[in-house]
């Protein structure tokens, strides 16, 4: 198709469209001139920066293997099942994406906190407690981060082309070796692009993990939170480490970029 | 104006949270230099949560036609504010050390002392873990919540602990004051580290080991006018009422703040 | 493998009703309009679809009973093939060709030389790497049919197998079709809207309308028996087998019919609809390359027209209009004469030139 085909745009969307590319990325801008570069490579190494940046990359992997495993089935069953209530899952699915974090917070304590329904039992008998450990941490990110991988792989699920898994069946395959085989295979760029979401958004988490996990260094302290701890002490080392964090995201969305997040658009 | 209790004071504070505050909307018409009209936003440590809004009541009450927002956080979130140019008027911290980072940096004018604080240990109802003191907090098993070293509240734990020479490795590190009371209201936390007043101020909702005062750590409240302020009379008005009037200084003693001298 | 099918499938707006014996080492070509329930049909002989009332056996095994008794399509020993094909865009030919030996428990190596050799057999060995995304129609097709065979089915279901290939595969497509079914052991069902193919695959013939079977019989008597309208307009041709070459088509009775394709070589047949065939009563003189004699044995007639049955070789229906056969007085036991121009003669191979792998 040629240019010259194309409808011209009204002026006032490329202004508005501007203001919002403006409003995105000036912040980011702002922060890039306010970083600490002389010190910038001491602050990265220093035993917090260090810590923080181990345990957001470890946690945030966890929390996505979690919401994978966990992840899919769900999403399988919403999109394919055709079990009665799919409709209500599918809502409540969405939930953890719309309420504040601090509120999945509090939710996850009366959950899985010492005195919480689930947690209470798991305290009273196997003395295990999941507030303040780096399990914890993974929990509350993995709640917070997998409905961004449900709704991808439901999608991919929903839009696959069910002969696919009647011409598997003719051909012998049990209903698990036909999801192994053919329908996850068939999901994977849907998968993909869930996983970066998820992934990327549980290393961003701050208010659910603080709530529900606290707050210590090596422990339970991901980057955001050493991020807005530093705010109350050195802006400096705060700038520093919230570029390293939008440095991790851009990287891996600039190296997945067509790859899988483009598929998700057409799956 | 009637007090803004309740709802009233949980909107007010949302609005200066969302929008930040506008001291400007209200520019005090040109009266006698003395008189104290318009709207300030008063930015106060957490553990002030509680006695800030009675005080700033009975402040409106004298002074008609002025009005008083309120901004509570941590201590150093408020002066990191306050320094990249927040709209605030004044300025009330849970440390000297906090509030000499605003004076040093020339964001506020001279503050003044106008309460003390110390510590108390804040356990869940029944003190399922039976502590007596300071030194059961070192105890295994044991999980404590204090504040994080930059706050106020958490230098002061760490006072308290040293000058009891006790060693304690809490579980979490939080914020400011009010989320350590929070952790340990929800049953988290065995112990948490706090001011007498927030104790005080939750009632049945923990139960307080009290610290003998000679065991005990002692933090100052100062405050001072924001040196941007739109409104310098209604701020140094504000700051002048807290240290020296009898009403401010009664309701601190009623909410469990100690005379400032 | 026999299949017994007596049931009704009913879906919105739509039943259908059937009651069919279905025997092995026979290919059985379904026709009909479209939403006549072809599909439906094949989806529920293979398990793909449940019934709701009635019965389907295989053998004496009672698969679906509409009930309690329901055996899926993975242990109906069946191959599919599907009108678009679905191959596993995921998966290479090979491992597409494999995925039946593999998940009915053959180890992967053993899988894996087995859908080579099967590959080598059907002359597309060199596809075995490919994606099916970078395959043309007809090959796609070849390998949907290797998937579908590879583990040896008992049952094999085509549903549209030439309809996704171009006009100019088709041809060979259909050819490769007719050598694979001759060989196959089972039961083959094959649904089709092309009467020509059905004509050319099936040993026996069964017509869908709007869910039910209206007519079920060999080519032949469809040809010359049409039950309805449909039927009548798309199937009643004339179908004549033999061997081609230079132009002509050399039946096994020895009589020789002139086609327009001079390329086609081997086994044939010839489509010459009746329209096409033009009665004499003496022998005619002009450019019909095709001039035979006979004897009319009935008239028939079928809406405004008439049909006529002559005993020749080869047999003939012609049809002709009603002022027409006044004008020939034809009746029963008349001699004549037929003529039929030799492009009228639609010729299809009925096998690949030798070219190919042999075994």
């Amino acid at each position: 198709m040629s240019s010259s085909a194309r409808p011209r745009a009204p002026w006032f969307l490329v202004v508005l469209a501007l203001l919002a590319l403006a409003l995105l990325i000036a912040p980011l801008v702002a922060l890039l001139t306010r970083a600490p570069w002389g010190s910038f490579a001491e602050i990265l190494t220093s035993p917090v920066a260090r810590d923080a940046l181990r345990l957001s990359v470890i946690t945030a992997t966890a929390a996505t293997a979690l919401a994978t495993v966990l992840g899919v089935p769900l999403a399988w069953l919403i999109a394919r099942s055709g079990l009665p209530g799919t409709g209500v899952a599918r809502s409540l699915v969405l939930v953890p994406l719309l309420i504040p974090p601090v509120v999945s917070g509090v939710a996850l304590l009366a959950a899985f906190g010492r005195r919480g329904a689930l947690g209470q039992f798991l305290y009273d008998h196997f003395g295990f407690q999941l507030p303040f450990t780096t399990a914890g941490v993974v929990l509350a990110e993995a709640f917070v981060a997998m409905p961004f991988l449900v709704i991808a792989v439901e999608g991919g699920f929903r839009s696959l082309n069910s002969q696919f898994e009647e011409a598997a069946a003719t051909l012998g395959a049990s209903s698990w070796t036909t999801f192994r085989r053919v329908t996850l295979p068939l999901v994977a760029p849907a998968l993909g692009a869930g996983m970066v979401l998820c992934w990327a958004r549980a290393l961003g988490e701050f208010g659910a993990t603080i709530t529900f996990a606290g707050n210590f260094p090596g422990v339970t302290q991901t980057m955001p939170l050493a991020v807005y701890q530093a705010l109350e002490s050195d802006p400096s080392v705060a700038i520093a480490l919230s570029l390293m964090l939008i440095a991790i995201c851009v990287v891996v969305l600039i190296a997945l970029r067509g790859r899988i997040i483009r598929p998700l658009a057409t799956a | 104006m009637k007090r803004p209790h309740g709802l009233a004071a949980v909107i007010s504070i949302l609005l200066v949270v969302v929008f930040g505050s506008n001291p400007s909307q209200a520019a005090p018409t040109p009266r006698p230099a003395s008189v104290p009209v318009g709207s300030i936003t008063v930015s106060a440590a957490a553990s002030l949560t509680d006695v800030l809004p009675v005080i700033a009541d009975a402040f409106v009450k004298k002074y008609p036609g002025t009005s008083v927002k309120f901004n509570f956080a941590g201590s150093s979130a408020l002066v990191q504010q306050i320094i990249a140019g927040a709209p605030v008027d004044v300025l009330a911290t849970a440390s000297e050390p906090t509030m000499r980072t605003a004076v040093t940096a020339g964001s506020v004018g001279a503050p003044l002392l106008f309460a003390r604080n110390s510590m108390a240990i804040a356990t869940p109802p029944g003190n399922p873990a039976k502590i007596a003191g300071p030194w059961s907090l070192s105890r295994d098993g044991v999980l404590v919540a204090q504040c994080v070293i930059a706050v106020p509240c958490g230098t002061a734990a760490r006072d308290l602990l040293a000058k009891n020479g006790v060693t304690v490795r809490p579980v979490t590190l939080e914020l400011d004051v009010r989320a350590v009371l929070a952790k340990v209201m929800a049953g988290e936390v065995d112990a948490g580290i706090v001011y007498v007043t927030d104790v005080r101020a939750v009632g049945s909702k923990v139960v307080s080991v009290a610290i003998p005062s000679e065991r005990n750590v002692m933090t100052s409240y100062p405050v001072a006018a924001v040196r941007d302020s739109a409104n310098p009379i209604a701020a140094q008005a504000f700051v002048n009422y807290l240290r020296y009037t009898p009403s401010a200084q009664g309701i601190l003693r009623a909410y469990g703040f100690a005379k400032p001298w | 493998m026999n299949v017994l099918a007596r049931f009704t499938l009913e879906r919105e707006a739509f039943t259908l009703r059937v009651d069919l014996a279905l025997r092995a080492g026979e290919v059985t070509a379904i026709v009909g309009p479209n939403g006549a329930g072809k599909t439906s049909l094949l989806r529920a002989l293979a398990g793909l679809e449940r019934i709701s009332a009635g019965e389907i056996r295989l053998d004496e095994r009672i698969v679906d009973d509409a009930r309690k008794v329901f055996v899926g399509p993975k242990d109906r020993s069946s191959g599919y093939v599907f009108q678009n094909y679905v191959l596993f865009p995921h998966l290479s030919v090979l491992e597409n060709v494999a995925f039946g030996l593999r998940s009915r428990g053959a180890k992967r190596r053993e899988a894996r030389q087995r859908a080579e050799r099967l590959l080598l057999r059907m002359g597309i060995a060199s596809l075995a790497a490919r994606r099916p995304s970078s395959l043309s129609g007809g090959q796609a097709q070849r390998v949907a049919l290797a998937r579908a065979l590879a583990s040896q089915p008992a049952l094999l279901f085509l549903d549209e197998p030439l309809s996704a290939a171009d006009a100019e595969t088709k041809n060979e497509l259909r050819a490769g079709l007719v050598e694979r079914l001759a060989e196959f052991q089972g039961c083959c069902v094959v649904v089709t809207h092309d009467p020509i193919d059905a004509m050319l695959f099936a040993d026996r013939v069964i017509v869908l309308e709007d869910g039910q079977v209206v007519q079920d019989d060999s080519p032949a008597g469809i040809a010359s028996h049409p039950h309805t309208n449909y039927v009548a307009a798309l199937l009643s041709v004339n179908l004549i087998r033999g061997s081609a070459s230079n132009g002509v088509l050399v039946q096994q009775e020895g009589a020789v019919m002139h086609i327009a394709d001079h390329s086609l070589d081997g086994p044939a047949a010839a489509v010459i609809r009746p329209e096409a065939v033009a009665i004499h009563r003496e022998q005619p003189q002009g450019s019909a390359r095709n001039v035979w004699r006979g004897v009319v044995t009935l008239i028939q007639p079928w809406e405004e027209q008439i049909r006529v049955h002559v005993q020749a070789e080869p047999p003939m229906i012609a049809t002709i209009t009603a002022d027409a056969l006044a004008e020939l007085a034809l009746v029963p036991g008349s001699d004549v004469w037929l003529s039929a121009k030799a492009v009228d003669v639609r010729a299809y191979p009925l096998a690949l030139p030798s070219v190919g792998v042999q075994e």
